[in-house]
C-alpha cells in the first residue's frame, strides 16, 4: 500500500478507488450478484403462479426481498482478502482512521452489488407487472436504501470475519436489523403505486441511511480491532 | 369449585393449559439446565482441587 | 458498581441474592398463578383465553428486560473492560431466548381461539420474532470462534449494534402493521386493566424477573467456576 497523502481526500479516493477494482477484479462476484437477483425474482412467478394481478401485487416486495438477499452474497468477502493474506493488521494500523477506510470498502461494495441491482430493477419490475407508477420510486427507494444495506451488511462481516461458518452466521444477523429498510422501502413502492406521496417513507429511508453512515463505521471499526488482535 | 369447569375453561382449555404447560416446561428446563452445568462445574472443581492437595507434599 | 468488577466480590455477591431471587420468584409465581387460574375473572369479552395473558406479557416483557440487560452488560464489558460483565451477558443470552420463545408460542396459542389462526403477523408477534432472531445471532456469533474472548467481544457488539436497532425495528414493525391490519383490532393486551387482572399481572411479571436473576446468578456461578477449572488445569499442565 502506498504511503497516504497529506490531503484527506486523495486516500479515502485512492482506497475506494483500489477496492472497486479489488472487486471488479473479481467481477464474477458482481454478475453473480445480479443472476442471483434475477433467478430470485424470476421464481416468483413459476411459484405463485403467472396471473398478473397477483404478481403485480407482491412485485415491490419480491423485488425488495431479492435484492436483501443478493447484498448478502458478496458481503461475507468483503474483508475476507485482507484476512487471509494478513492485512487486516496494516489496515488497522494504517494512519487513516479505520472508519473511514470501512466507508470505502462499504462504497465499493455498494458501487459493486447495490448500483447494478438499481439498474436491472426496472427489467425485474417489468418480470412482475409492477405498474408503471412504481418505477421512479422503486429506483429512488433502491437507491437511498441499498447503501444502507451495504454498511448494515459491511458491520456484520466485521463481526463474524474468521468465525466457523462465517457465510450463515452473517445472514442471521444481518438480516433482522435489514427489516426496517425493507419495510420502509416496499411501503415506498406501494405508495408510488397507490398514486399517493411515499415522501415519508423516502425520509425514512434517508434518515436510516444517515443513521448507518454515522453508525456503522463505528462498530465495524471496533469488530475489525477485535479480528485483527 | 367445579373441577370440571376449571378444567374446561369456557371451552378454551385446549388453549390455556398448554400455555401454561409450554411456560412451566421451558422455565423449569432452563432452571435445571443452568443447575445441572453449576453441579457438574462444582464437582469437577473439587475433584481437581482434590487432586492440588494429594500432589502437594 | 465498579466495585463488583472483582470477580471474587461479585461471586459473593450474586450467592448471597440467590436464596432471594429463588424466594421471591417461587413466592411471586406461586401466588400469581393461584390469582391468575382461580381468583382473577374471565374477560367480558375474551372469557377464560385472557388467562393466557398472565404468562404471555410477563414473557413478552421479560423478552424485552433481558435484552436491555444483555446489551447493558455488553456495552459494560467492552467499555470498562470488566469480564464479570461478559459473564453476566453470556449468563442472561438463552434465558432471554426462552422467554421470547414463550412469548412468542403463548402469543399463538391466545392467537388461535381468537382470530382463528396460529400465526398472526400483528406488530407485537413480528417484533418478538425479530427480537428471537437477534437473541440466536447473538448466541451463534458467541460460540463460532475458537477464541471464546474474541467471540464474546464480537457478541457485545452485535448486542449494542442490536439494541440500537430495536426501537428502529420496533417502529417500522408498528408502521407495517397499521398499514395493513384490517379495520377491527384485537389488541393483545386484552381490555382495559381492571385491578383484578392487574395483581396477577404484577405478581407474575415480578415472579418471572425474579426467576430470571435466580437463573443468571446460577449460569454465572457455573462460568465462574469453569474459569477455575481452566486455570487449574493450566497450572496442572505447567507443574
Amino acid at each position: 500500500m502506498s504511503a497516504p497523502d497529506p490531503s484527506p481526500g486523495s486516500p479515502l479516493g485512492a482506497l475506494i478507488a483500489r477496492d472497486i477494482r479489488l472487486a471488479l477484479r473479481q467481477g464474477a462476484d458482481s454478475m453473480m450478484v445480479i443472476v442471483f437477483f434475477v433467478l430470485v425474482v424470476v421464481l416468483f412467478p413459476l411459484g405463485v403462479g403467472p396471473e398478473p394481478a397477483i404478481l403485480g401485487r407482491i412485485a415491490a416486495g419480491v423485488i425488495w426481498v431479492a435484492a436483501l438477499l443478493a447484498a448478502m452474497l458478496s458481503m461475507d468477502r468483503l474483508f475476507q482478502t485482507d484476512h487471509e493474506d494478513g492485512s487486516l493488521e496494516l489496515l488497522v494500523l494504517s494512519p487513516l482512521p479505520l472508519e473511514l477506510q470501512f466507508l470505502a470498502k462499504a462504497t465499493a461494495h455498494w458501487l459493486t452489488t447495490g448500483l447494478p441491482l438499481i439498474i436491472v430493477a426496472p427489467l425485474l419490475g417489468l418480470l412482475l407487472n409492477m405498474a408503471p407508477a412504481g418505477y421512479p420510486v422503486m429506483l429512488l427507494a433502491l437507491a437511498l436504501g441499498t447503501p444502507s444495506l451495504s454498511l448494515i451488511g459491511g458491520v456484520g462481516a466485521a463481526l463474524s470475519l474468521g468465525a466457523r461458518r462465517s457465510g450463515v452466521l452473517l445472514s442471521l444477523l444481518v438480516l433482522p436489523l435489514f427489516i426496517p429498510v425493507l419495510i420502509f422501502g416496499v411501503s415506498a413502492v406501494d405508495a408510488g403505486l397507490t398514486g399517493s406521496a411515499a415522501k415519508a417513507q423516502l425520509l425514512i429511508l434517508g434518515g436510516l441511511l444517515l443513521g448507518a453512515v454515522a453508525l456503522a463505521p463505528w462498530a465495524a471499526a471496533a469488530a475489525l480491532r477485535q479480528a485483527a488482535e | 369449585m367445579d373441577i370440571n369447569a376449571f378444567l374446561d375453561m369456557g371451552g378454551y382449555g385446549a388453549f390455556v393449559w398448554p400455555s401454561y404447560g409450554l411456560s412451566a416446561l421451558v422455565l423449569i428446563a432452563v432452571l435445571w439446565q443452568s443447575h445441572a452445568r453449576l453441579k457438574r462445574s462444582g464437582a469437577e472443581l473439587e475433584s481437581l482441587r482434590g487432586r492440588n492437595r494429594e500432589a502437594a507434599p | 458498581m465498579h466495585r463488583f468488577a472483582n470477580p471474587t466480590r461479585f461471586l459473593k455477591l450474586i450467592s448471597a441474592l440467590q436464596p432471594w431471587a429463588m424466594g421471591i420468584s417461587v413466592l411471586c409465581l406461586a401466588t400469581g398463578l393461584y390469582f391468575a387460574l382461580i381468583v382473577s375473572p374471565a374477560d367480558y369479552q375474551q372469557s377464560e383465553t385472557v388467562r393466557i395473558m398472565y404468562v404471555h406479557v410477563p414473557a413478552s416483557w421479560m423478552a424485552m428486560f433481558c435484552y436491555s440487560a444483555l446489551a447493558g452488560a455488553s456495552a459494560a464489558g467492552l467499555i470498562w473492560r470488566h469480564l464479570t460483565a461478559f459473564v453476566v451477558a453470556r449468563a442472561t443470552a438463552p434465558i432471554g431466548a426462552a422467554f421470547t420463545f414463550l412469548a412468542l408460542a403463548t402469543g399463538s396459542l391466545w392467537g388461535k381461539p381468537m382470530w382463528g389462526t396460529w400465526w398472526v403477523w400483528d406488530a407485537r408477534l413480528t417484533s418478538v420474532l425479530i427480537l428471537l432472531f437477534l437473541y440466536l445471532g447473538f448466541i451463534a456469533l458467541e460460540g463460532a470462534f475458537d477464541d471464546r474472548s474474541r467471540g464474546m467481544r464480537a457478541a457485545a457488539i452485535l448486542a449494542i449494534v442490536g439494541a440500537v436497532n430495536v426501537p428502529i425495528i420496533k417502529y417500522s414493525v408498528d408502521w407495517w402493521n397499521t398499514l395493513h391490519q384490517p379495520a377491527s383490532v384485537v389488541k393483545l393486551d386484552g381490555p382495559a386493566i381492571q385491578s383484578s387482572m392487574l395483581t396477577p399481572l404484577l405478581l407474575m411479571a415480578v415472579g418471572y424477573t425474579a426467576f430470571y436473576f435466580w437463573v443468571m446468578f446460577v449460569r454465572v456461578r457455573a462460568e465462574f467456576n469453569d474459569a477455575r477449572i481452566q486455570a487449574l488445569r493450566l497450572r496442572h499442565s505447567q507443574a
